[in-house]
């Protein structure tokens, strides 16, 4: 897929907060925090509208109890940061300001998987599906593209609910062209044989299936999870679920428990990354290479699984 | 009116006594070291609670100090007193506050998040141009969380007036004195510095409570009150004795409580 020559296509932070935006200029209760990162779409927030961004610096348990304060007082809030430091590092100040007093603030944690590679392993954010599906009211959505990326700020501003958005950053191939929000999404037909996936590294996927039989479907709401899904997939023999994240606690251990509290029985394969540190310094791509996630090992994996009935 | 907040003081004392030593559970110590802040908040004027549209928000963050506001509440006719009955019971009033509970505007238990929190509601007050107060009432041991410190310089850089935290310097934590620790001698040279009305105050004095408070409303500052107080106020055996952090009162100790307290 060309992504460059798709002028209808942005930078999925950009189609997310492009609508924030536009939204905060109409709304005076929309305010916006941040722990020191640059947002191309929410600079002129910061001059326009001053006491609705607010910048904490580098404090991220704060940032989530301004946050709360500012939301139990009818505020609509929108924090964003690099995922592990808005999700791990604040995350008691999450469980118990956000979620104990369902306050409507959404987190959105920028760089899903490993979008900031070569940052390390701080900046990777590959258990934080795991950690904030422990958190009963928190709901976690995972746009795929800049067009599901715009429909989940439609989503989040429109909720009363606490909200995790992981949000990936940079041009990725556009797969939905939808006028509304879509918990899923099938992108291939399927028969026997279906892929789970959420996030872009469901373009790998794409490129690893093109010419087998085994449909897609691209799951947005990770948290609820679309439960009708067990309908439209319930003759299916063979699901696979590949995700970048960790295989525990994340797209896999959310389906399968569902599929196990329903008593619904599939051959379930799980890839994505082992639950072990990532301690190396790497590219995205290499990392894809090296767990098996890249185009080439993911066809293999998945012939593997096809070939083995 | 100094006269009339001291004796609901002592009436509250009394009654928690009473309680915990029926319920057998309870932080005496901690929460007789706060009733008189808590007495000048709902019955001396500092807290606006009964606006119908823009209330002072008040949160105890030293909410293992519930038991005095269950019984201020249920005095004022905000929970009834069957729930206030409920202290101690399974599925009854708990040993940290809950938003369930009517009158009750934050959920406690965990430290250090009070400050930060009020930082956001003061910070709504300019969104939404009213002037409501963000007030809290933090314990001396909690200062040392990273979290309060974060929440202290956001609070300057930002400017937010209308907040006011007051701590229980009670000088007791669980385990230890906390005498000359030095964050409390870190936050008198600071917090002037960045901009915050700074008070030291006698927790159990009426007029310098009130007083303290009512400065603050007028300092256009964020402000932060340090209360001096004694853990186990009003019992001679009880003060400044660790062990009544959470212990339970005999009923001979009881007896000599009652006496003291009357």
């Amino acid at each position: 897929m060309n992504i460059s020559n798709d002028e209808n296509n942005k930078d999925m932070r950009d189609a997310f907060f492009d609508e924030i935006y536009l939204s905060s200029l109409n709304n005076n209760n929309i305010v916006v925090i941040t722990n020191d990162m640059d947002i191309y779409s929410l600079r002129e927030l910061k001059t326009k509208r001053p006491n609705q961004f607010i910048n904490v610096g580098v404090a991220e348990q704060n940032m989530i109890n301004i946050a709360s304060g500012l939301a139990s007082m009818g505020m609509k809030v929108i924090i964003y940061g690099i995922a592990p430091f808005v999700v791990y590092r604040c995350y008691e100040q999450i469980k118990f300001n956000i979620c104990s007093m369902n306050l409507p603030v959404t987190i959105v944690g920028i760089g899903s998987g490993l979008s900031f590679a070569f940052d390390g392993p701080t900046h990777h954010a590959i258990q934080d599906i795991s950690v904030m599906n422990a958190l009963p009211e928190m709901q976690i959505l995972n746009p795929s593209d800049s067009d599901s990326a715009k429909h989940c700020s439609d989503l989040v501003l429109n909720s009363e609910s606490p909200f995790y958005v992981r949000m990936d950053k940079g041009m990725h191939p556009k797969i939905h062209n939808s006028n509304k929000y879509e918990p899923f999404k099938i992108i291939k037909k399927f028969n026997n044989n279906v892929i789970l996936s959420s996030g872009t590294i469901i373009n790998n996927v794409i490129d690893s299936v093109k010419t087998k039989d085994i449909g897609i479907i691209d799951i947005i709401s990770l948290k609820p999870f679309p439960d009708e899904i067990f309908n439209i997939i319930k003759d299916v023999e063979n699901v696979i679920i590949i995700e970048e994240h960790s295989v525990t606690g994340g797209l896999g251990s959310i389906f399968s428990d569902h599929a196990t509290i329903l008593n619904l029985k599939f051959n379930i394969h799980l890839i994505g990354f082992e639950n072990k540190q990532i301690l190396e310094y790497g590219s995205r791509e290499w990392f894809y290479n090296q767990s098996g996630l890249d185009v080439k090992s993911l066809t293999k994996r998945i012939d593997r699984i096809l070939n083995a009935e | 009116m100094e006269k009339k907040l001291q004796i609901i003081s002592n009436q509250i004392r009394l009654k928690i006594l009473e309680i915990v030593a029926a319920k057998k559970i309870g932080h005496i110590g901690g929460t007789f070291s706060c009733v008189d802040l808590l007495v000048s908040m709902y019955y001396g004027g500092c807290l606006n609670y009964s606006d119908n549209n823009y209330p002072d928000k008040f949160i105890l963050s030293k909410g293992h100090a519930c038991l005095a506001l269950y019984i201020i509440l249920n005095d004022l006719g905000l929970i009834t007193k069957e729930k206030l009955d409920s202290y101690g019971e399974d599925g009854g009033l708990g040993g940290q506050l809950d938003i369930g509970i009517n009158g009750v505007d934050w959920n406690t238990g965990s430290l250090g998040h009070a400050l930060g929190v009020c930082a956001g509601i003061a910070h709504s007050s300019k969104l939404l141009n009213k002037n409501y107060k963000a007030i809290t009432i933090l314990g001396d041991a909690e200062c040392d969380e990273g979290s309060i410190w974060e929440a202290i310089l956001h609070i300057s850089d930002y400017k937010l007036t209308n907040l006011i935290a007051i701590v229980d310097r009670n000088r007791l934590s669980v385990t230890e004195v906390i005498q000359d620790n030095a964050v409390f001698k870190l936050l008198p040279i600071a917090l002037p510095k960045l901009g915050w009305f700074y008070k030291e105050i006698d927790g159990h004095s009426f007029p310098e409570i009130i007083s303290a408070v009512q400065e603050s409303k007028i300092s256009q500052k964020p402000s932060f009150i340090v209360a001096n107080t004694i853990k186990g106020k009003g019992v001679s055996y009880m003060e400044n004795e660790l062990k009544w952090h959470h212990s339970v009162p005999t009923n001979e100790q009881l007896e000599i409580a009652y006496k003291e307290l009357r």
